[in-house]
């Protein structure tokens, strides 16, 4: 009922006279006194009154997360604050693509400008890992930080301190890890380490064939070849540089494309003439078949072969080495009485046979032909077989060194080189760990030595000299959700015994945030000066310009490790009286000492990008080694391409570290016993929507890709489990919650959860996003003791 | 001690002084997490118990300072104060503007550049601190404390032309900015505080800031036709 | 008079919606309104023999805004007169002081193309960003596709660039609007 006007008025009357009658019987001085704090809004300087007409300032930049794409992002600055965000816009050519953003180029803003930045450094104040935390000053910061660090020292030693393995800065110059091993190199040294998450098994394996990692070539000799095979290579959602723009171009002028991947990937939609379903962990089964295949049919490059490899067949085979080693007798079972056929493959991979004869016959005779391998095969628990699998078949049909093949192994090549400040040497030399292996490293350090991949130790030093005892973790989500098996990592990081220090930076509260002990919050890359160059294979550069000022009290990593090094009393040192802004001018001119083509930095402020057009660059691996092999020989022990490898055969590990590439059952594979209990296996992928785990907190990103679990059809009928529906995916090492998706992209038998989620257990500690490494294991690969991160067995039910 | 402007009623240099008087209690609570010196002080000074006649859900900011255990109560509503405005964590009442007007639910959207051009208007900014952008022009204790300069330079100024753009440009914050958000960002602090403290000043930040419209309406109309 | 329309190849949609966050941010819209929306299309089993699968999964992608329709049901239907189409390029707009937000034209077009906005309780839609055009520029969702799979002109052109198919698997007839627009049709969505 609506009062009566006479009503209203009375009342109102009636509040004044309360408001009135409250206001002069107030006494305090910080009501009726002014405002205690200090005053914030004051007279403007320059008192123009009225705002001046818009003034559009438009700045090129990149960020420098750990995204294959890197694309050029230009700013729209008005006043100081970032309006509107667009895109690469320039002429749009074979040889000079524009570098547009996919959808995780389009989220910046709300990556600057959310509301939910970590804004003022934090001190834990509850137990670690429970989230705790209280403001303190950047002094109260730095100053805990050096005499935790100081203690840590003087008690363990300098070995005990560790930067972790972070990506959040990877295509920078100036990464905020870098920067800290510096720091830590002035003051004694520290534990570095080697490896990385996304590349252990091929950076390690690519070698032990080639001699290099250099294995790539430009992405428009795609268009010379005949086949592209991806195998478990999906560039569309990664974004590998621009390797989907130049599948597609090759596609438009007839080239045939295979793409061999568990899940019908985007790529395999949107690029595939072929998509051919694979089980997870089986690779080399299939490898081995497409062996048999070109061997048995002799469709390999005999020439080819003799004056380029070794270790194919028992003619041509490393002194020392018994009978029946070599390539040819493995495949057609010589020794185990097991001729590698497809019928064999079949069984074990679940591709069909004469799938896998046909594949063989049109890689092994439409030269050139260029089996790309992605990077997701070799992230299982013998991943280094795939690498070695696939640079195998590209030797033995002859596709290495010309134009339209492909060496296959790690892929890089970079045609654009950028100079990174450097971090001075380390006084305990090149001691390093796996980086997959740093929570082994806080638990038993003391006992891991050659056997566990610890590399430089000193002579007469069997094992490291102490566990890890400080823990930077700048820039990065590998302190938990990125790292394998969340809730052991969180058992021992929470213990505080073990780990004594751990210095997190963020830009926002992620998993790994939580467990610091000291949280400092970053700027981000709208906030500060870097260089930024993308995945191999690379092309461009981009000068990641500042375009506003540090918000709230967030600070860059330089700027704080500064502070930091004066606290140590080693600022000289550290900055060698350079800024953010110097460095990045010092890097362009080294990099110009080398590539003359580098612009200098107006240059490159005012073009934003250089990018080294393809037209006369064509790069082709091996070219040299296979036009004039006399004058250059392969890296290798041999100085050939290394089908049989000695030094792996001197490992004398046959199972686990075969000298020529095998199908190795894999554990918590679709061989292992374990599958009785839990019978799907469970792969990860890069999702469009994140990169890593960055931007799992954008809310337009998540509308265009919700965190979902893929299952088949079958799968899903036998569990009665509906679409749309939450399950519960577990194994021996956690559960996770979350909505599966129904679909038939995905083979029977295998679920497929994106990876990035932010880790977000409940108070039983069951992960309610969808973080797989919920779920993955710590056991790392045999050679490069990189993670196994695709290699699970679940069961799931619903929830 | 009130300033008594002669181109007001006594009445109306009462009210002027009474909403100084609020907007600054409103900026202490939201600028700050409370410590002890500030609680005792409001508690016998700042007469809150008045203020219930005025609005009955001032009531449950007035059990804040009745409590039983007071350490313990200040201590949960500086944690409160933390959780709701200051992180680490995602923020429940982000204390921005730009994050309930803007699509995108971010900050420096259209209102930073709106309350900037307003402030700028009557001469006024956001202090800036060398290389820090510390703070978006349209947080919420910058839009309190605009308003009680407003207030203050309402009350000193003699001329009535003045007077009239200052009274507009409070009407302005009000109708075009405050009214705008603050019912939603004062839910949001009542929906996720935990204290009474909190939830006491979600509803007296919604009420007084739609009872201040009428008031300044008011002066406005009074000031048009004398 | 011109006719604006898209062309959309379909052959190259790998669903990576970059078209659709241009168009969010271009628009600053909210979750849940979408002027361009990418729809999957998947079907088909696989045949175990032996132990092997074989498989048979047919899968596309669509890319689709509004299609600017030479019949436009969402202007037949809107009582108002809101809906209209635009003289000089065809362009369908809402007039925003005459929509009531009844939600007619949702019910009326087949493509979804309307997009309601809660907020204001109005009907909000593609204006094929005549704003950028004005300026030289591409429409958002065109500038941002990776694949260079859209591509925007005078509809006449566009047809005689790359031929008339606009019915493909999964989208209404074309008659029922007749709509702007070119599909070069993904294989398995002829």
């Amino acid at each position: 009922m609506s009062k009566s006007l006479f009503d209203r008025i009375n009342e109102r009357s009636l509040s004044r006279r309360s408001f009135i009658k409250w206001s002069s019987a107030v006494t305090a001085p910080v009501i009726i006194g002014g405002i205690a704090s200090e005053t914030k809004i004051v007279d403007k300087v320059n008192a123009a009154g009225t705002v001046k007409a818009s003034n559009e300032q438009i700045l090129s930049t990149c960020s420098t997360i750990n995204c294959g794409g890197r694309c050029l992002i230009r700013a729209h600055i008005n006043d100081g604050v970032i309006t509107r965000l667009s895109t690469d816009i320039k002429e749009d050519t074979f040889e000079l693509p524009q570098l547009r953003a996919c959808i995780r180029g389009r989220g910046y803003r709300q990556f600057v400008y959310n509301p939910d930045r970590l804004k003022y450094p934090m001190k834990r104040v509850g137990k670690r890992g429970e989230g705790k935390f209280e403001r303190i000053s950047w002094e109260e910061a730095i100053e805990y930080i050096a005499k935790e660090l100081t203690r840590l020292t003087d008690k363990h030693g300098p070995a005990s301190r560790y930067s972790n393995y972070s990506t959040g800065h990877s295509g920078s110059i100036i990464g905020a890890g870098n920067m800290i091993q510096k720091i830590f190199a002035l003051t004694g040294g520290y534990l570095g380490y080697h490896n990385s998450y996304s590349s252990a098994q091929t950076s390690t394996a690519t070698p032990y064939t080639y001699g290099t990692t250099q294995t790539g070539n430009t992405l428009n000799t795609l268009s010379d070849s005949k086949l592209i095979i991806l195998w478990g290579h999906n560039p569309v959602e990664t974004r590998w540089g621009v390797t989907d723009y130049y599948v597609k171009k090759a596609k438009e002028t007839g080239v045939k494309v295979v793409v061999i991947d568990p899940r019908q990937s985007n790529t395999a939609v949107g690029l595939a003439d072929e998509w051919i379903p694979i089980l997870p962990t089986t690779d080399n089964a299939m490898m081995d078949a497409m062996q048999y295949v070109i061997i048995s049919e002799k469709l390999y490059d005999k020439n080819f072969i003799d004056k380029y490899c070794v270790g194919f067949d028992e003619e041509n085979m490393p002194e020392g080495v018994p009978q029946g080693e070599s390539l040819v007798g493995y495949i057609l079972g010589d020794k185990d009485g097991v001729a590698k056929t497809p019928e064999w493959a079949e069984k074990i991979c679940k591709v069909p046979a004469e799938t896998i004869r046909k594949l063989a016959r049109e890689y092994a005779t439409n030269k050139p032909s260029a089996l790309l391998q992605g990077w997701g095969p070799q992230r299982q628990a013998f991943g280094e077989q795939f690498v070695r699998g696939g640079t195998v078949l590209a030797a033995i049909t002859g596709n290495v060194g010309i134009r339209g093949g492909w060496a296959s192994g790690s892929g890089y090549i970079s045609l654009v080189k950028t100079t990174s400040v450097p971090k001075g040497t380390n006084p305990l030399g090149n001691l390093t760990i796996p980086c997959f292996l740093w929570t082994d490293a806080i638990v038993r350090g003391t006992e891991m030595g050659e056997k566990d991949g610890v590399k430089g130790l000193p002579e007469g030093q069997e094992t490291l000299p102490s566990n890890i005892k400080a823990i930077f973790n700048l820039a990065g989500n590998a302190l938990i959700n990125q790292h394998s098996d969340c809730n052991k990592t969180a058992e021992i990081l929470r213990n505080e015994n073990l780990a004594e220090l751990i210095v997190v930076s963020e830009i926002f509260m992620t998993p790994s945030a939580k467990f610091a002990d000291i949280l400092l919050p970053s700027n981000t890359f709208m906030e500060r000066w870097d260089i930024g160059t993308t995945w191999a294979p690379s092309q461009h550069a981009i000068l990641s310009q500042k375009c506003i000022e540090n918000m709230y009290e967030s600070k860059s990593d330089y700027e704080w490790l500064t502070m930091l090094a004066k606290k140590l009393g080693i600022e000289k040192e550290f900055t060698e009286g350079k800024s953010e802004l110097d460095w990045v001018k010092w890097s362009i001119e080294e990099s110009r000492k080398k590539d003359p083509h580098f612009p200098t930095f107006e240059e490159f402020k005012k073009q934003g990008i250089y990018q080294v057009s393809l037209e006369n660059n064509a790069v082709i691996a091996f070219e040299k080694q296979i036009k004039d092999p006399e004058n250059n020989k392969f890296e290798t022990p041999s100085g050939k391409i290394e089908i049989f490898s000695k030094a792996l055969w001197d490992m004398n590990n046959p199972e686990e570290i075969p000298a020529i590439p095998k199908y190795v059952a894999s554990w918590e594979g679709p061989e292992d016993p374990l599958t009785k209990k839990y019978p799907l296996q469970l792969i990860g992928w890069h999702y469009k929507r994140r990169c890593h785990s960055t931007f799992d907190n954008n809310k337009w990103l998540e509308e265009a890709g919700p965190q979902v679990m893929w299952m088949n059809e079958r799968d899903a009928k036998q569990r009665k489990i509906k679409d749309g529906e939450r399950v519960r995916v577990y194994n021996d090492r956690g559960e996770v919650q979350m909505p599966v998706k129904i679909t038939n992209r995905i083979i029977p038998g295998t679920v497929a959860i994106p990876q990035g989620a932010w880790w977000s257990p409940d108070d039983k500690g069951i992960d309610q996003r969808g973080n797989i490494n919920t779920l993955t294991s710590q056991r790392p690969s045999p050679l490069a003791k990189g993670n196994p991160q695709h290699t699970n067995l679940v069961e799931v039910r619903k929830a | 001690m009130e300033i008594q402007n002669q181109l007001f009623t006594t009445e109306q240099n009462q009210l002027l002084s009474a909403r100084k008087k609020l907007y600054q209690l409103l900026h202490q609570l939201l600028s700050e997490p409370i410590s002890f010196e500030r609680f005792i002080e409001i508690k016998e000074q700042g007469y809150i118990d008045g203020l219930i006649e005025l609005d009955n859900s001032v009531q449950i900011l007035y059990d804040f300072f009745y409590c039983q255990d007071i350490d313990e109560s200040i201590q949960k509503a500086r944690e409160d104060f933390f959780r709701l405005f200051i992180g680490p964590d995602s923020l429940p009442a982000p204390p921005w503007e730009s994050v309930y007007r803007s699509k995108e639910r971010a900050l420096f959207d259209f209102p930073t550049f709106e309350v900037r051009n307003l402030y700028n208007q009557f001469g006024l900014e956001v202090r800036k601190r060398e290389n820090l952008h510390d703070e978006a022009d349209d947080h919420i204790v910058f839009e309190i404390e605009f308003m009680i300069a407003l207030i203050e330079k309402t009350q000193k100024e003699e001329e009535r032309d003045v007077i009239i753009k200052l009274l507009e440009g409070q009407k302005m914050l009000l109708s075009e900015h405050l009214s705008k958000w603050v019912p939603q960002f004062s839910l949001d602090i009542r929906n996720n505080a935990s204290t009474s403290l909190f939830i006491g000043i979600g509803y007296l930040l919604d009420f007084f800031t739609k009872f201040d419209c009428e008031l300044v309406d008011d002066l406005f109309v009074s000031i048009n036709n004398c | 008079m011109v006719q604006l329309g898209f062309f959309i190849n379909n052959e190259y949609c790998n669903g990576c919606k970059a078209c659709v966050i241009a168009c969010k941010d271009k628009n600053d819209l909210e979750v849940g309104v979408n002027f361009r929306r990418v729809y999957e299309n998947s079907e088909g089993d696989y045949v175990e023999r032996d132990e092997a699968f074989i498989q048979n999964i047919q899968t596309f992608f669509t890319s689709i805004s509004c299609n600017h329709c030479e019949n436009p049901a969402c202007v037949k239907g809107c009582p108002t007169g809101a809906m209209h189409k635009r003289e000089e390029d065809g362009v369908v707009l809402v007039d925003q002081n005459k929509c009531v937000g009844c939600k007619y034209c949702i019910w009326n077009c087949p493509y979804g193309g309307p997009q309601y906005n809660e907020k204001i309780g109005k009907m909000t839609k593609c204006d094929f960003c005549i704003d950028l055009i004005d300026k030289g520029e591409n429409p958002a969702c065109v500038g941002a596709c990776p694949m260079r799979a859209l591509d925007y002109g005078p509809i006449d052109e566009l047809r005689k660039k790359y031929g008339n198919v606009r019915d493909i698997k999964g989208l209404p007839s074309s008659s029922i609007t007749e709509p702007n627009i070119v599909i070069n049709a993904n294989k398995y969505a002829k």
